[in-house]
């Protein structure tokens, strides 16, 4: 089994989590108001993780696909990020939790690889379908937006390779930029880069031929 | 008829298009780009279906679940509350 993550697991398989402040800086001074480490270009802890959370919420989804599996794997990234906050430069701040969510979902979940990179793979199963448990797959949601999808779009997404897809799908679906999607896939920006200029090729070619 | 150049302007626009879209460009590539799809036709008839396929991907993006993220803002007050 080739894919994406398999090939890139072995570092970040062995990550493990980042470790609590040191006993002589507890994470906790950092994040208390009054801490003298609170300077005025490093905002608060709560603020800056807060309007992440729907992100990092749809992201575990599409790496897990389970709902309760991706808000255990946010639950813990939320622990790890608040442990690490004082060695974040501050740069970057959905990137760098988007890093501890792969290796969060790496490290508990010991997946062989992502719901998202699945050869597999198909819209019920990829796309995030939050409120649904994972084992009803036949919701009315479910129903509602199958029907709302153009079957065209659909079938080209499926018809791409999962690396190209997974590229396609961080970047012009999720929204990510170019250097979340790496985080999340664990590989250079200059691949997802890449990667997608050739999965929105094959993409508008497919759905052309679909009549799009 | 379309002259040579213009039909290589029309190429590296093609090519280009996507990192216009996604605001990658460099500025002057940008504004090379822009003025182009300003004088050309056919170039904005494939910008305009590029942004359709956009919005169209953009749409999969379903809302989540407002009370799994009450519930992990609820974790994050938790997190930082004061402990000392």
């Amino acid at each position: 089994m080739s894919s994406l993550f398999g090939s890139d697991l072995g570092p970040d398989g062995m990550v493990s989590a980042p470790s609590p402040g040191s006993d002589d800086m507890p994470a906790t001074d950092v994040l208390s108001p009054d801490s003298a480490h609170q300077t005025e270009d490093r905002p608060d802890f709560t603020a800056v993780v807060a309007v992440e959370i729907a992100v990092l919420l749809r992201v575990a989804y599409d790496l897990t696909g389970s709902a309760v599996d991706a808000e255990d794997v946010v639950q813990e990234t939320l622990i790890r990020a608040h442990q690490g906050w004082d060695r974040f430069d501050g740069r970057y701040p959905r990137a760098w939790l988007l890093t501890i969510l792969r290796r969060t979902f790496l490290n508990s979940l010991r997946r062989t690889r992502p719901a998202l990179l699945a050869d597999d793979w198909s819209l019920d199963r990829g796309r995030p379908a939050f409120g649904v448990p994972s084992s009803q797959t036949e919701s009315a949601e479910d129903i509602v937006l199958a029907a709302h999808y153009a079957p065209a779009t659909v079938a080209a997404l499926e018809g791409l390779s999962p690396d190209h897809r997974a590229a396609l799908w961080l970047v012009d679906v999720e929204d990510l930029s170019y250097r979340e999607a790496a985080q999340v896939l664990g590989v250079p920006e200059g691949t997802v880069v890449s990667r997608l200029s050739r999965a929105r090729s094959r993409f508008r070619a497919a759905i052309s031929q679909e009549g799009f | 008829m379309m002259n040579p150049w213009t039909l290589l302007r029309c190429r590296w626009t093609a090519r280009h298009l996507d990192r216009y879209l996604d605001v990658t460009l460099s500025e002057p590539d940008r504004r090379r780009l822009a003025a182009h799809l300003v004088a050309c036709l056919h170039c904005r008839d494939n910008e305009r279906n590029r942004r359709a396929i956009r919005a169209g991907l953009r749409a999969l993006q379903p809302d989540v679940d407002p009370a799994a993220v009450r519930r992990l803002e609820s974790s994050l007050r938790d997190l930082s509350g004061p402990t000392r």
